[in-house]
C-alpha cells in the first residue's frame, strides 16, 4: 500500500523550555501536524511515540505523555532507538500503514534535553557495554571523534573544511523559524571553539535542545498536499563500538547500505542526479562529510570539496540541510522525525524561507546507535 | 488483515537472578533455542524487532545489547519500548506491508540487575505522584482494593486466584520457581498474589506459512493519572479485545494467556476480556509463573501458540501489558491452521 | 505570568550488571595479566572482549585463546570536556586520551584508555602494548592504559 505524509508540526526548538511541561510541548506539535494535515484528532487511527526514557530520568515517558499525544483511548506504541528514534518512528508509521492495519498513523517524537540537566553524555554513555565501553566513551562526542580521526587520516581533511558545514548550516537555520541555534558562526569561529573530544571542538558538534515533532502518515490523502514515502531503510550494526569498523567496514558503512536500498526501493540509479534535497542527520560537521559520501553525493574524500564548491548550499545543486539540521537543532527523540517533516515539506512546496526550488525527490537520513543508520526517500508522486 | 503466522517460538526458563548470562548470552541462549527449534538461521531472517526497557536494562538504547546475537548488523531492525506483546504489531506489520517475508522477534527483561520498585516508581507522573513513593506494587494494592470494594468480595478470592495460578505454574518448567509467602505486601495483595520479578527472555519467529496464524490484534492505551481512571474496572481493556476479536473474526476463544501482575489482575482482566467459565485461563501460570519484564506477553503468545500448534484448541488469545495497573493493553487472537 | 516552577528529582538507581559468562573470564584473565579473545572457526573470527555470538554469523564462539597484548591503534581522542560520569554520579576527571586497538592476531578493536595525553604525538597506525597494574583485582581496571611502542 502507498503511505503518503500529508502533515508536519514542530515545536521552535529551544535550549529550554521551561514554560511547558511534556505533555504541553508535545501537543504544540500535535496541533501543528493535525491542523496542517487538515484532519481532526478522531482522524488519527494509531500513534508511535518515542522519546529516550534516561535523558529526562522518566521511565515509561510514553505513557506519561499520553495526554500531549492525543493517545487516550487509541493504539500508541513506543519506539526508542537513540539517535534514530525520529528516523525509526517514520518508518514503524510507514509500516503500520502500508500493513493496512491502520489508515492513518501519526509518528510523535520530543526531547527535553534541559531536564537532564546538561548531563547528555551521562545518559549516551550509558548506551554501551557498562564493563568495557563505558569507562572511556565520553557519549556521542567521543564516539565521533573516533570517526573524525579516522576520516581526517585517510583522507587529511582539515579542521577549517570540516568547518565549513556547520557555517552553511548556520547560514540555513537563519531561514528556519523552528530552529534552535541562528547564529551566524564563522569557520575562524568554529576552530578557535573550545576543544571537546579531538578532533572536535563545541561547534563543530550538535547542541541539545527542547522540542517537539509530529508527522502525519495516511494511506489515503484523498487531495492533501502529499509526500509519498518512495524508498525507507534501516540497517544495524553490532553490539560493541569495538566492532564497528571491523574487516572492510568503516563508520558509514551502514549509512551506505541502507541508502543503496533505499535508492533500489525507489528506482533510482543516479540518487546525485535524481534527488532534490537532502535533510541528513549530521551529528557533528566530520560526520557531515563522512557521511555525504556515504549517499553517494560525492566521491571518497571529496566532501570537503563539495562543501566549499557550494553544492550543497540552498540555492546549490544538492543542498545538504536547508533546515540547519542537526548541528543547529537537536531535540534526540524528534531529531531524526524533523529530517523527515522537512524533507516530506521540501515535497509539499510548504517550507517558506528554506524552500528549495522545484523539490520532486527528497530524502531523510537517521543516525543512532552503535553507528546505525535509516533512509526514507520521499517523491512527489507515489 | 494479510496472513501472518508464527514459525515457531521459544521462551528461557524464567527465574529470580540470571548472573551467568548478560542480555547478549540471555538473547543468543532464546534464539539459538528457536533456531534449533524451527530449524532456521540467521541467514533466512530478514527483519528483526525487539522489546526491552532501557530503565529496566540501566542502559538507553538496551537493545544494542543483542545486535550480534539477533543478527541485526546489515539488516533492518528495530524496537518496541514496551511489552513484546505490542512489538509484535510492529514485527507483523513488517511482514503484512510486503517489504519483509521473516521476522525475528525478541524480547528480554532482567529484574535482577536494576531495582523493579525504584524503576517503577520513575514510571509515575514526576511531579504529583512520584514524591509519595508509589511504585507497582502499591498501584497493584490500590487497584486490589477498588477491586474487591466495588465487586463487593473478601480478600479471599485474591489468595484462591494466586492459588490457582501457583498450581498452573507448577507443572510449568518454565515457570519462576519461588517461595513467595503469604505475608502482606501491598493492602490487600499479600506477596504471593503479586506476580514475582524474573529473568528470562523470549523469541519468536513470523512469517509465512507457520502452523499457527496471527488472526487479529487490538490495543488501546487508557490515561496516565491513576485518579483519571476507575482502577476496579478493566479500563480500556474491552476496547482492545473487542478489536482483536472484531479483526480475528471470531467470538470465543478456547484457550487464554494473560499478563497478570497481580491476582486481582487475573480476576478483573478475566471480567475485561468477557472470558467465559469454560476458557482455560492461563495455563502456564500466565504472569503469576513468571513475569521477565517486556517478555512477559511475548510469553504469553508463546504459550498459546505452543498449545495450538499441540491441538490443543483451535483459537486462543493472548494479552500484553504495559504501564502501570493496565494503562496499555494488547490483544492477540491466534488461529491454529487448519 | 509568574515565573514557571521546575522541581529537581535525582532518582538514585542501582545495578549491577552481570559480565555473564564470557565476560567473566576475560575479567579473571585480565586479573592474570592476560588478553583473552573468543576465535569462531568457522569464520574465522578472534574478537576482543570475548562474548558469545560471533560479529560475521552470528553463531555461537566456541573457543578462547589468548592474544599478544599488543596492537596497533587505529584512531585515537582526546576528551577534554567534563561530564558526569554514570557510574560513580561526579565528574570523571579530565582530560584523558583513548583509542581503538587492534590486538595482533584479532579481527576487531579494544577500546581503552592511552597513557599519551597528547594527541598530536599519536598517528593512527601507531604500535600500542597493554600495561597492566602490578596489584590486580580481576577487574578492567587491572588494565592501566595502551603505551605507544615507537
Amino acid at each position: 500500500m502507498n503511505v503518503a505524509i500529508i502533515g508536519c508540526g514542530q515545536t521552535n526548538h529551544r535550549s529550554r523550555r521551561l514554560d511547558v511541561s511534556a505533555p504541553e510541548l508535545i501537543d504544540e506539535a500535535v496541533q501543528l501536524a493535525l491542523s496542517d494535515a487538515r484532519i481532526g484528532p478522531d482522524g488519527i487511527d494509531a500513534i508511535v511515540v518515542g522519546n529516550m526514557e534516561h535523558f529526562e530520568g522518566i521511565h515509561l515517558s510514553d505513557l506519561w505523555a499520553v495526554e500531549g499525544t492525543g493517545g487516550v483511548g487509541k493504539p500508541q506504541i513506543k519506539v526508542a532507538t537513540g539517535g534514530t528514534t525520529g528516523s525509526s518512528l517514520a518508518q514503524a508509521a510507514y509500516y503500520l500503514v502500508a500493513s493496512g492495519f491502520y489508515r492513518t498513523v501519526m509518528a510523535v517524537g520530543w526531547e527535553r534535553l534541559s531536564d537532564s540537566e546538561g548531563e547528555t553524555t551521562t545518559g549516551i554513555v550509558t548506551a554501551f557495554d557498562p564493563i568495557y565501553e563505558r569507562p572511556t566513551l565520553a557519549g556521542a562526542v567521543s564516539g565521533l571523534a573516533i570517526l573524525a580521526c579516522q576520516y581526517q587520516a585517510k583522507f587529511k581533511t582539515r579542521a577549517e573544511d570540516a568547518a565549513l558545514v556547520v557555517v552553511q548550516a548556520r547560514e540555513n537555520a537563519a531561514r528556519n523559524p523552528h530552529a534552535h541555534l541562528t547564529k551566524p558562526v564563522t569557520v575562524a569561529d568554529v576552530v578557535k571553539s573550545p576543544l571537546l573530544s579531538s578532533p572536535i571542538r563545541y561547534l563543530d558538534m550538535c547542541p541539545t535542545s527542547d522540542g517537539a515533532c509530529a508527522v502525519v502518515f495516511t494511506s489515503d490523502p484523498g487531495d492533501r498536499k502529499s509526500a509519498w514515502a518512495r524508498g525507507v531503510a534501516s540497517r544495524h550494526n553490532h553490539t560493541y563500538l569495538g566492532d564497528v569498523a571491523e574487516g572492510s567496514a568503516d563508520f558509514k558503512h551502514t549509512l551506505k547500505l541502507a541508502a543503496a536500498e533505499a535508492y533500489r526501493l525507489a528506482g533510482m540509479s543516479n540518487p546525485r542526479k535524481e534527488i532534490d534535497v537532502v535533510e541528513m542527520y549530521e551529528p557533528c560537521t566530520w560526520a557531515a562529510l563522512d557521511w555525504a559520501e556515504a549517499l553517494g553525493l560525492c566521491g571518497p574524500g571529496e566532501a570537503a570539496g563539495l562543501w566549499a564548491s557550494g553544492a550543497t548550499r540552498l540555492d546549490g545543486d544538492i543542498p545538504v540541510n536547508p533546515s540547519g539540521g542537526v548541528l543547529c537543532t537537536n531535540p534526540i527523540g524528534a531529531t531524526g522525525l524533523v529530517r523527515v517533516a522537512e524533507a516530506a515539506m521540501q515535497v509539499r512546496g510548504i517550507a517558506g524561507a528554506r524552500q528549495v526550488d522545484g523539490v520532486e525527490t527528497a530524502m531523510a537520513t537517521g543516525f543512532g546507535g552503535s553507528f546505525w543508520n535509516e533512509v526514507m526517500i520521499l517523491g512527489a508522486k507515489p | 488483515m494479510k496472513p501472518v503466522s508464527i514459525l515457531g517460538v521459544a521462551q528461557t526458563k524464567h527465574c529470580a537472578r540470571r548472573d551467568d548470562a548478560n542480555y547478549m548470552e540471555l538473547a543468543f541462549e532464546v534464539i539459538q533455542d528457536l533456531f534449533r527449534k524451527t530449524g532456521w538461521s540467521h541467514d533466512r531472517v530478514d527483519t528483526i524487532i525487539s522489546a526491552s526497557s532501557d530503565f529496566w536494562d540501566g542502559r538507553t538504547i538496551s537493545e544494542i545489547a543483542i545486535q550480534d546475537p539477533a543478527g541485526a548488523p546489515g539488516k533492518s531492525a528495530s524496537k518496541v519500548s514496551m511489552d513484546g506483546a505490542f512489538a509484535l504489531i510492529y514485527a507483523a506489520a513488517r511482514i503484512a506491508s510486503g517489504a519483509f517475508k521473516t521476522c525475528l522477534v525478541v524480547a528480554h527483561g532482567k529484574a535482577s540487575e536494576g531495582e523493579p520498585r525504584a524503576i517503577a516508581n520513575a514510571g509515575f507522573d514526576p511531579l504529583f505522584q512520584r514524591p509519595i513513593g508509589i511504585d507497582d506494587h502499591t498501584a497493584l494494592g490500590l487497584q486490589a482494593r477498588r477491586f474487591l470494594e466495588k465487586r463487593g468480595m473478601l480478600g479471599s478470592v485474591l489468595a484462591e486466584a494466586a492459588a490457582q495460578s501457583a498450581a498452573a505454574a507448577a507443572k510449568n518448567p518454565n515457570a519462576h520457581r519461588r517461595a513467595a509467602k503469604h505475608v502482606l505486601a501491598a493492602d490487600p495483595l499479600h506477596e504471593d498474589e503479586i506476580a514475582p520479578d524474573s529473568d528470562g527472555a523470549c523469541a519468536l519467529l513470523l512469517g509465512e506459512g507457520g502452523p499457527v496464524e496471527l488472526a487479529g490484534f487490538g490495543c488501546a492505551t487508557d490515561a496516565h493519572q491513576l485518579g483519571e481512571r476507575d482502577l476496579g474496572d478493566p479500563g480500556v481493556l474491552p476496547r482492545a479485545s473487542l478489536e482483536a476479536h472484531r479483526m480475528a473474526g471470531v467470538r470465543e476463544v478456547d484457550v487464554a494467556e494473560i499478563h497478570d501482575a497481580s491476582s486481582a489482575q487475573t480476576l478483573l482482566w478475566r471480567e475485561g476480556l468477557g472470558l467465559p467459565e469454560r476458557v482455560a485461563l492461563n495455563p502456564s501460570g500466565g504472569a503469576m509463573g513468571a513475569q521477565p519484564g517486556f517478555a512477559t506477553g511475548l510469553v504469553r503468545v508463546a504459550e498459546v501458540c505452543e498449545r495450538l500448534a499441540r491441538g490443543e484448541g483451535r483459537t486462543g488469545l493472548a494479552h500484553g501489558m504495559t504501564g502501570f495497573v493496565g494503562q496499555a493493553h494488547c490483544v492477540w487472537i491466534l488461529r491454529r491452521r487448519s | 505570568m509568574s515565573e514557571p516552577i521546575a522541581v529537581r528529582a535525582t532518582p538514585e538507581l542501582h545495578f549491577r550488571y552481570a559480565a555473564g559468562r564470557y565476560g567473566s573470564l576475560f575479567l579473571r584473565g585480565l586479573g592474570e595479566g592476560r588478553i583473552l579473545a573468543s576465535r569462531c572457526a568457522r569464520c574465522p573470527r578472534t574478537l576482543v572482549p570475548p562474548r558469545v555470538a560471533c560479529t560475521h554469523c552470528f553463531g555461537k564462539m566456541e573457543e578462547i585463546v589468548e592474544v599478544p597484548p599488543r596492537g596497533t591503534l587505529l584512531a585515537f581522542t582526546l576528551v577534554a570536556f567534563p561530564f558526569l560520569d554514570p557510574f560513580t554520579g561526579v565528574q570523571r576527571p579530565i582530560p584523558y586520551c583513548y583509542g581503538m586497538v587492534q590486538f595482533e592476531g584479532t579481527d576487531n578493536t579494544f577500546q581503552y584508555f592511552l597513557s599519551e595525553k597528547d594527541p598530536s604525538k599519536l598517528r593512527v597506525g601507531q604500535r600500542v602494548e597493554a600495561v597492566f597494574n602490578e596489584v590486580r583485582k580481576g577487574e578492567l581496571g587491572d588494565l592501566l592504559h595502551f603505551r605507544a611502542l615507537e
